[in-house]
């Protein structure tokens, strides 16, 4: 290579750094955490840190299936009804009919598929825009939840299902090895296999996408599905950690899983989107609210920090895409 | 129903020798829309290696007549032939199998989607790996950034998004959509529509090249000039019905614009009834 070349490739280099869509909240991030290690001594110890990574997970994993549907130019507003109903579905398997832990996990996540499927159906077949179809499940489903637990907690869950959330693998909670193995299978599934590629070309451009000869509503159903199961383990591991199936579990969490994915550049436009991404929006929320408390400043503000972070990282995302200086 | 010898157009009817080696043929094709003829018997011929111009104002049945020849719909009647052999198009996947390949502008691209990624959409290269089909994309942005250079184009950044492309190079790489896929015929729907007179060039450029490496082509335009730059040969239909076929050497942009809006019948009528006075 000739000397020439090198500073145009670390020119190159340092472009391509700064136009890295994840950068956007990665730099957030990073200032919250800093000072927040800054104001207490407490916050960048290892607990603390393996404890943060533990709230993160149960938004991560729903978030993982936020951000193939969001790339795919779908939503899904039912998630936190469908997480929280994993919980009731656990409940009545394994307390009140008494079904065996390693029977009860299994159907449990086939029941989140089937609540996924319902979504998929009511989008991919009836044609209903996905804004209302999960806007209609998401008090669908927390209505049935509620209408079976009558509004108390089913508890408690079995000792050989707490392992589950409360166990831990080299010091390490299961659930947080459960999202690194998430993280990486995600991540390839989304750029490295056809999969993925078909998910962002038909958030790209849906006709385009058929017209290359793929399904897209049958891809569009299977995300939702995925969706589904997603939410299952999410609300498994959750149930699991508090062992009891809370008729509340997961309500708000839809617009936290959104949240995580718009402020990891997840476009609400759809055709774009990362893991990686994902990953650093969820943490964002969760240690902007740990660094928060730590610093002693009331929680009441976070939202507003929430807030301002989301429209920063939209307009972020559109000029980048030049839409801000387009003229109509 | 009127046929090709009692039409309104019947003196523009070709007297061209047949020609030996047709590779499309759509034969005394018919369309009907509810009541409506969109498509009156008209025969259509691709010859090998050349470009035919189709023509004709909105409404004269361009787009139904390549929505035929790309299996995007079916004819009310009439016969379609690839290199001699009589076919049925029931879907685009029949017209790809045969080597047809169309183009429609507007729907050809995913803008967030890179160069290589929009080429091989539906047909990517993977490589299996503990049976998962794991995506090639160092194979597939060579394989597309070889053709496009190939075809004379030539992309700075090929990682950057459809959308942050020239309005050429985006077409560039529409038609390599379609031309990467055939060796036999490519369809193109208004390929230099909203160009620049450069970046117009550059397109027309890469059709002689595509045509050059042995493509037959059908090429839909509203402009003669662009026409007469890259076809072999024009086609013009009005109102549904075959108006006439020119070689390029044996006509003028005048007559096509003639035969095109009707002009020519109007004028010799006018004259006629000069004469008469």
């Amino acid at each position: 290579m000739s000397d020439a070349a090198v500073p145009a490739r670390r020119r190159n280099f340092v472009i391509r750094f700064f136009t890295i869509r994840e950068i956007g909240a990665l730099i957030p991030l990073i200032v919250i955490f800093i000072l927040s290690a800054l104001s207490n001594s407490a916050f960048i110890t290892i607990p603390n840190l393996l404890d943060m990574l533990r709230a993160t997970s149960y938004v991560f994993i729903v978030a993982v299936g936020m951000t193939f549907i969001l790339s795919g130019r779908g939503l899904d507003l039912s998630v936190g009804s469908q997480v929280g109903m994993t919980g009731v579905v656990l409940g009545a398997l394994m307390i009140w009919w008494r079904i065996p832990t390693g029977f009860a996990i299994p159907l449990a996540l086939l029941a989140g598929a089937a609540a996924g499927a319902v979504n998929g159906f009511f989008i991919t077949v009836l044609r209903i825009p996905p804004f209302i179809a999960t806007l209609a499940t998401y008090y669908s489903y927390r209505g049935i939840l509620s209408g079976i637990t009558k509004g108390t907690p089913i508890t408690p869950m079995p000792a050989d299902f707490k392992f589950l959330g409360q166990g831990f693998f080299l010091g390490i909670a299961y659930v947080i090895w459960f999202i690194v193995i998430l993280f990486v299978v995600a991540t390839f599934v989304l750029r490295k296999t056809k999969y993925g590629r078909y998910t962002l070309a038909m958030g790209g451009n849906p006709q385009s996408t058929r017209l290359a000869g793929i399904n897209i509503d049958r891809l569009s159903f299977s995300l939702y599905v995925m969706m589904g199961v997603l939410c299952a383990i999410a609300g498994i591991f959750f149930t699991s950690r508090f062992t009891s199936a809370q008729p509340t579990t997961g309500v708000g969490m839809e617009l936290q899983v959104i949240a995580a994915c718009i402020i990891g550049g997840v476009s609400l436009f759809g055709g774009v989107g990362s893991i990686a991404g994902t990953l650093i929006g969820s943490l964002f929320l969760v240690v902007l609210n740990n660094g928060m408390i730590m610093a002693h400043i009331s929680g009441y503000w976070q939202q507003a920090v929430i807030g301002a972070i989301i429209i920063i990282a939209v307009v972020i995302d559109l000029a980048r895409k030049g839409d801000l200086t387009k003229k109509e | 129903m009127r046929g090709l010898a009692s039409g309104p157009f019947s003196k523009w009817r070709d007297h061209r020798v047949a020609e030996p080696d047709i590779i499309l043929e759509g034969r005394n094709l018919t369309k009907m829309y509810g009541g409506v003829e969109a498509l009156d018997h008209v025969t259509f011929q691709l010859p090998r290696h050349e470009v035919v111009a189709l023509l004709g104002d909105n409404g004269a049945g361009k787009s139904t007549l390549i929505k035929i020849l790309s299996g995007a719909i079916t004819p009310s009647s009439g016969e379609i032939f690839v290199e001699g052999r009589k076919v049925e198009l029931t879907s685009t996947r029949d017209a790809k199998d045969l080597g047809i390949e169309t183009v429609y502008q507007s729907l050809a691209l995913v803008d967030c989607l890179s160069i290589e990624k929009n080429i091989y959409l539906g047909k990517e290269i993977v490589r299996k790996y503990l049976g998962v089909e794991v995506l090639q994309n160092r194979a597939m942005k060579k394989g597309a950034l070889d053709f496009l250079r190939g075809v004379g184009i030539r992309i700075d950044d090929p990682n950057r998004a459809v959308e942050e492309l020239s309005g050429g190079q985006r077409q560039a790489v529409a038609i390599s959509k379609g031309a990467y896929w055939t060796d036999k015929i490519l369809i193109l729907d208004e390929p230099t529509a909203a160009l620049g007179v450069r970046e117009t060039g550059r397109i027309l450029s890469m059709i002689q090249q595509l045509k050059d490496k042995g493509l037959s082509i059908i090429l839909i335009t509203h402009n003669i000039e662009h026409a007469f730059l890259v076809a072999d040969r024009f086609f013009i239909l009005r109102v549904g019905e075959k108006v006439g076929e020119r070689k390029k050497g044996e006509t003028s942009p005048d007559e096509i614009v003639s035969m095109i809006t009707g002009a020519v019948k109007a004028a010799m009528d006018g004259r006629a009834a000069a004469d008469a006075e």
